[in-house]
């Protein structure tokens, strides 16, 4: 995942690079996403999140559609 | 191209599965290194939680097998600890005097909203670049907020792959 100045500019690098456009979000669902996913990384009792975990947090982060589906 | 070792789904891959007591010892370990600004290495990890190294490489191998880390091919030398990253990146951290590279710009925020969840110190500048124009893209980083430090910039954030497809190259996504 990449941060560009702006949206026109992830347009004009998939035209470049031949890469499709992919999922463009603001920077404010980007910290939602980080902190929620993150929020257990230095506890003791991390473990991998399940699928049903994981989209839970994509949904609770406002990530939604078939594009934020792991088993897709 | 570096791709994952271990195939398969998100559950196959140990999703939900709990660690072992050694396992989540040396997972935390190799946090805390990165965190003090190091490579963390099986040698160094097993200083740290005062077991073999023979013990701590089988535990690096089951964390990478379940996708906790990302080893370099045919070694035990760590490429991702997420949120950290073991090689250079274009994602650059800033936290409390030390730099540290993430893997992506999920990560680079991941690292100090890990650290504002611990209750730790977190306040964080990030530097990235636009992938398309190659500028310099700072962001200004506290436990409540994330601001571009430039003035009217508000850049965007992008997945390249749909997250079934990440951990064919999680490398790339």
């Amino acid at each position: 995942m990449r941060l560009f100045r702006s949206e026109e500019h992830v347009r004009r690098w998939s035209e470049t690079s031949g890469i499709p456009v992919g999922a463009i979000f603001s920077l404010d669902s980007l910290w939602r996403l980080a902190r929620l996913w993150f929020r257990d990384r230095l506890a003791p009792e991390w473990r991998r999140r399940t699928l049903d975990e994981a989209h839970a947090i994509f949904e609770e982060a406002g990530l939604t559609g078939a594009f934020w589906r792991l088993d897709g | 191209m570096l791709r994952a070792r271990s195939g398969g789904d998100h559950r196959r891959a140990g999703g939900g599965a709990v660690l072992t007591d050694l396992d989540a010892r040396v997972r935390l370990a190799v946090l805390e290194s990165f965190l003090r600004g190091e490579r963390p290495s099986v040698a160094n990890v097993a200083r740290d939680v005062a077991d073999s190294e023979a013990e701590v490489g089988a535990a690096f191998e089951r964390l990478a097998a379940g996708r906790a880390f990302l080893l370099e091919p045919g070694t035990r030398d760590i490429r991702m600890a997420a949120p950290f990253s073991g090689v250079p990146t274009d994602h650059r951290v800033h936290i409390g005097g030390r730099e540290y590279f993430a893997n992506c710009i999920w990560d680079a925020l991941g690292i100090p909203a890990m650290l504002a969840a611990a209750g730790r110190p977190s306040e964080a500048r990030v530097e990235t670049r636009c992938l398309d124009c190659g500028a310099e893209l700072a962001l200004a980083v506290d436990a409540d907020r994330v601001v571009a430090e430039s003035p009217g910039l508000a850049p965007v954030a992008h997945f390249a792959v749909p997250a079934a497809g990440w951990w064919a190259d999680i490398v790339f996504t």
